[in-house]
């Protein structure tokens, strides 16, 4: 099991990912938005989705767990 | 038999003016159309540029004789804004009742009058700032931030001996030069304070380029800073986190500190850290407020506004080309300044600081950390410089408020 931390703190504007979704090192797993800015967040690996932490909407900490990829 | 001007006044104003008069109207007209078109490109700033365009098309449009408002006879004009209200007036009594009968007759004289000649439109866009900024890297890393403000600022700085050289006084070529901070707010709040009957042009004219910033920083920063030194990789878990307690003392303290050295810049001050102490202390509900309505407000209400006051008398005066030239020099010294700076920090960094964080300190918050940020990615999709970028932001207009008030001290004792 490997996490997907944010790189940034801001609100979570789109999850553009699901729950047994695979996903790779060139996957927009979700986009933030920082100051203004959409950001899209890259996974450092690849893997299936097991869990989402996160919500459409919420605001979010500069390393907090996105999602748990196994 | 009824005359054809009669129905439409506008086709009679533009019979009896004076030819190049009308020409100017038609030139801003037509360029009010090119600012809206690349809004809507997204070739420039669109949350300032449409709404400026459409001002610009609608009050060099609407030209025609005002109806008398006794006892002030009937005058060629708009029906939108006459910001000049009151001021050749030397008699109070008169004054008080030209701006009386204004408010009721021009739909924007309300919104001109309680909001600009005191600077609060800019000290409302301030607040909105306040409550989107995350002051985290320039907390933990200040003497870094500052240093690459400084040399983002130059344009601000170098841009005032070139204005006196070409024949402005100390105090317009100060107004001038803050377009080279790109911090719209500070320049219409140190031209109105130094140069109020230059405002309009300084402050159009610095708004103009921070909207072009978008098209043309990306180059300077390119042809500016080696591609090595734009791809070093930054991790923005390595920002230590500050407290909130830490961030509310430090909203308390540089503001008064601040406010106590440069008072007269005290209300931008003031307005910053009031919408960062709320963002902070977590109260959401005002902290959205600011956000959403006022930033958002007030951005409209300066842009088309902006656009009204821009009409074709104000650009007949052969100062605008000057000052066009002047705000471009004073934007590129900065933002080549800030590009040195960069390439100074990442050698002091021994290679572990990105250049590209050193054109955010031009303090156009946060479109120029965005623009560093956007450059980072087309290197690394997973380079997060954004964080990084934020401090030299935000130094960055902490040091053009401090600029400003200090020109603004200086020209007192003109």
């Amino acid at each position: 099991m490997k996490e997907v931390t944010s790189p940034l703190s801001g609100k979570v504007i789109r999850i553009n990912v699901k729950v047994g979704d695979k996903i790779d090192e060139n996957t927009s797993v979700l986009v933030l938005e920082s100051m203004k800015m959409e950001i899209d967040v890259y996974p450092e690996f690849s893997g299936v989705v097991k869990e989402i932490k996160i919500k459409e909407g919420e605001d979010i900490e500069s390393g907090q767990v996105l999602m748990i990829v196994e | 038999m009824m005359d054809i001007t009669q129905i439409f006044p506008g086709i009679h104003a533009l019979l009896i003016s004076d030819p190049i008069f009308t020409l100017c109207r038609i030139i801003l007209v037509i360029i009010g159309a090119l600012f809206v078109w690349s809004g809507y490109k997204r070739i420039t700033e669109p949350l300032i540029l449409i709404p400026m365009g459409l001002g610009m098309i609608f009050v060099n449009t609407a030209y025609f004789f005002l109806p008398p408002l006794p006892p002030f006879p009937e005058q060629l004009g708009t029906p939108h804004l006459n910001p000049l209200v009151g001021e050749k007036l030397t008699n109070v009594t008169q004054a008080a009742t030209e701006i009386s009968l204004s408010l009721k007759y021009f739909w924007l004289q309300p919104i001109y009058t309680l909001l600009f000649p005191n600077e609060l439109i800019a000290c409302l866009v301030f607040m909105g700032i306040g409550a989107i900024t995350d002051l985290d890297f320039f907390i933990t890393k200040p003497y870094t931030s500052f240093f690459l403000a400084v040399f983002a600022e130059l344009g601000t700085i170098f841009t005032v001996p070139l204005a006196v050289a070409i024949g402005f006084n100390y105090k317009e070529a100060f107004s001038i030069a803050t377009i080279g901070g790109a911090d719209g707010p500070i320049v219409l709040f140190t031209s109105l304070k130094l140069a109020p009957h230059l405002f309009v042009p300084i402050t159009t004219i610095g708004y103009l380029y921070l909207s072009l910033l978008f098209l043309f920083q990306k180059h300077l920063n390119r042809i500016t800073i080696p591609l090595k030194m734009r791809s070093v990789f930054m991790d923005p878990h390595t920002i230590k986190k500050v407290g909130k307690v830490e961030k509310i003392l430090f909203d308390i303290v540089a503001g008064s500190i601040l406010s106590f050295l440069f008072p007269a810049a005290s209300p931008l001050i003031a307005s910053f850290f009031l919408g960062n102490i709320l963002k902070e202390a977590e109260i959401e509900r005002l902290k959205r407020f600011l956000d959403d309505v006022i930033l958002n407000g007030a951005t409209l209400f300066l842009g088309f506004l902006l656009g009204i006051l821009l009409t074709a008398n104000v650009i007949i005066d052969i100062k605008i080309l000057k000052i066009v030239i002047l705000g471009f020099i004073a934007l590129i010294i900065s933002s080549v300044g800030g590009s040195i700076g960069g390439i100074i920090m990442y050698y002091l960094s021994k290679g572990k600081i990105n250049a590209l964080i050193g054109p955010a300190g031009v303090s156009c918050v946060p479109v120029t950390a965005k623009i560093s940020q956007m450059e980072a990615f087309k290197i690394n999709k997973r380079n997060y410089i954004l964080p990084f970028a934020m401090g030299p932001n935000i130094a960055g207009v902490i040091t053009t408020t401090i600029i400003s008030g200090i020109y603004i001290s200086i020209a007192s004792t003109l």
